[in-house]
């Protein structure tokens, strides 16, 4: 019993997956298209990593399936890494380490749903959802982050003067109140207690 | 769906993994030479940025190391030549003692010791405090400014330059940091 409520926590619980899953992005999201741009790098890696593993599942077994997904993921990270500071060197060298640590986003997302045997066609579905869900989240802690710590949007100044910046927004820790408030907000509205 | 052998399963993993790797050469090899091109760009425009007479051969193909005043660190200076004259240099030079640690910057001087300008490469400054330390309205005052010909302090400690309010830490680091440019300058004009 107490066993089984224990993995219901683990396996039902997508916001707690969430929150884990994009702390590694967190870092970079300072501004709305920070956020965006790396929101949508982590949904193609992990969209075209999981394609390939699901494209090649006539051939890889169930249970080296996460091995397969395990290099294809870093065969995907590393294409990126190298191919990135071709489309924007700015951008690349900002990021960092942050990168690479895609890997690890990927990771915590796929090993909630690790060894089901379930059709590429539902996995494909629930990808998808779960990638609109993650850019829309990102997109409002960058543009949250930005607006109130920056007075920008999207690099315009749109804040009136006077009215002062919330300066913590910009740390990293500010990345984590606005989560925090996010989550607070879903769960509000979600009508639990 | 049917369970495969060891063997099998160890083949295929093994094949994927040198599909990774040759496809990751293939791409490095292609890219390799216009990233390196794209990176001296941006390295030349760096340079460039803090300086405003005119070069006509590349700073980063005459980049030499000169000794620090206190001969303990080596200092990268970039001279800017134009028909075989040098115009003005750029120093890149570190301090550690930011208040959030090491920054890095890039100062313009004219042959005579005057700076053009100073640019931050790289900072950990408290954001929206420290961090102005990039910006115009602090970084004004150093244009054609002469750490010799005055006292190359903040206020603060009787000189005659305006700190950033409420992070003088971070002033002085950037002021110690071009006083160090100025002086490994100044021993390789005399060495010279």
């Amino acid at each position: 019993m107490t066993k089984h409520k224990c993995l219901d926590l683990v396996k039902e619980n997508y916001l707690n997956v969430y929150l884990l899953a994009i702390v590694p992005i967190l870092g970079v999201s300072t501004t709305l298209l920070n956020a965006l741009s790396m929101a949508l790098i982590l949904s193609f890696v992990w969209f075209v990593s999981t394609f390939i593993v699901f494209a090649l599942s006539k051939v890889i077994d169930l249970n080296s399936r996460r091995f397969s997904y395990f290099l294809v993921l870093a065969l995907m990270v590393s294409v990126v890494d190298l191919l990135l500071p071709l489309v924007n060197l700015e951008f690349y060298q900002s990021l960092g380490i942050y990168l690479p640590l895609i890997c690890c986003s990927c990771l915590i997302f796929e090993t909630f749903d690790a060894n089901l045997e379930k059709s590429a066609k539902v996995v494909l579905d629930d990808i998808l959802y779960k990638i609109v869900t993650l850019i829309v989240i990102m997109a409002f802690i960058g543009a949250v982050r930005e607006f109130f710590g920056l007075g920008e949007l999207l690099g315009y100044k749109i804040v009136a003067y006077g009215i002062p910046k919330v300066l913590v927004l910009q740390t990293s820790a500010g990345a984590f109140f606005v989560l925090a408030f996010l989550a607070f907000v879903i769960n509000w509205v979600r009508g639990e207690k | 769906m049917k369970e495969r052998n060891l063997g099998y399963k160890t083949t295929f993993i093994v094949l994927l993994s040198a599909f990774g790797f040759v496809l990751l050469f293939a791409i490095h090899a292609l890219i390799d030479s216009t990233l390196k091109a794209r990176l001296a760009a941006q390295r030349l425009e760096l340079i460039t940025s803090v300086i405003d007479t005119e070069f006509d051969e590349n700073p980063l193909e005459n980049m030499i190391l000169i000794n620090s005043a206190d001969g303990k660190e080596k200092l990268e200076l970039y001279p800017i030549r134009q028909n075989g004259v040098i115009n003005s240099v750029v120093i890149r030079v570190g301090n550690p003692r930011g208040y959030g640690g090491y920054l890095e910057i890039l100062v313009g001087f004219y042959t005579d010791g005057t700076i053009s300008r100073y640019k931050v490469i790289t900072h950990n400054e408290t954001i929206g405090l420290g961090s102005k330390i990039t910006e115009e309205k602090f970084a004004e005052q150093f244009q054609y400014a002469n750490p010799e010909r005055m006292a190359f302090k903040v206020t603060k400690d009787g000189g005659d330059l305006d700190a950033i309010t409420s992070a003088t830490i971070s002033s002085r680091a950037v002021i110690d940091a071009i006083q160090k440019a100025f002086d490994a300058y100044q021993r390789f004009i005399v060495g010279e």
